[in-house]
């Protein structure tokens, strides 16, 4: 009696797990397609840091005329060197001070690439970063 | 599947979902840990170079730090981005360590706390 009732509840549920698994998938899927969302992110805020501090040593080591060129030119050459995260980019270059010494400011931003991404339905977002980068005062030239 | 295994699919997709989160929070906080000691590492950089800018004893050919000079101006520099630092210097170079706090976003909802992270960098001029 027993034995036939298991075995009844037995047949019942079989295939049940393989529907829940159909069902989940594409749960797992966008949380997958999230994880790399959440990568392409990080790595686009990592590279507009680093092409700041790229483009503000650049840009400082440059004689005055030509320093908003030569840190323009190195951030946006670190960029495209440094991966695809980052698309429709804007740097700006700008002359500080900091206490009493000249300093120059390089400003990078870029838009996180979502392609790939569209089923997430992402907003646009972009990350900025700047860094700040002394001009020596006694410098061999 | 029998009656005993009834929830056993369920906890399967609790332990992915964890997973999953789990993964994003490392892309997510590793990125800006690595982000924030990238950072620091450049401020403490430029501090200790523009400390080691206050020089005397150039007449001579033998320069050294103006010790007093070169903490205030690399203090001033860490206070512009609204960072402190422990800036140390001597006749012959300047150091500056920042610390900075990390709040996890992600990982913090897996329990892991705030995370500290630090760079020392020094700067001593020389002669060419």
């Amino acid at each position: 009696m027993i034995g036939n009732h298991l075995r009844q509840r037995h047949r019942d549920n079989r295939g049940s797990a393989t529907v829940e698994l159909v069902l989940v998938t594409p749960i797992l899927m966008v949380l997958a397609l999230f994880v790399v969302a959440a990568g392409r992110s990080g790595e686009a805020l990592r590279q507009v840091q680093h092409a700041a501090d790229n483009g503000a040593r650049a840009a400082s080591q440059a004689a005055a005329i030509r320093r908003a060129s030569v840190g323009h030119a190195a951030a946006l050459a670190d960029l495209r060197a440094s991966g695809r995260s980052c698309i429709d980019q804007s740097i700006q270059v700008t002359s500080v001070t900091v206490g009493q010494l000249d300093a120059v400011k390089v400003s990078v931003s870029c838009q996180v690439d979502h392609v790939g991404l569209r089923l997430l339905g992402l907003s646009e977002r972009r990350v900025e970063a700047e860094s700040i980068e002394s001009i020596d005062v006694y410098r061999a030239s | 599947m029998t009656v005993d295994d009834r929830g056993s699919i369920t906890a399967l997709v609790v332990g992915l979902v964890m997973t999953f989160v789990a993964c994003a929070g490392l892309a997510v906080d590793g990125g800006r840990l690595v982000t924030a000691k990238v950072r620091a590492s450049d401020r403490a950089e430029n501090a200790a170079r523009l400390g080691a800018q206050a020089v005397t004893g150039l007449r001579l050919g033998v320069p050294e730090v103006d010790e007093r000079r070169a903490v205030r101006i690399a203090g001033e520099f860490l206070e512009s981005f609204g960072a402190s630092g422990n800036i140390e210097a001597n006749r012959y170079e300047v150091c500056v360590t920042i610390r900075e706090q990390v709040e996890m976003t992600l990982l913090g909802l897996v329990g892991v706390g705030p995370k500290s992270v630090g760079e020392r960098r020094c700067a001593r001029p020389i002669m060419e």
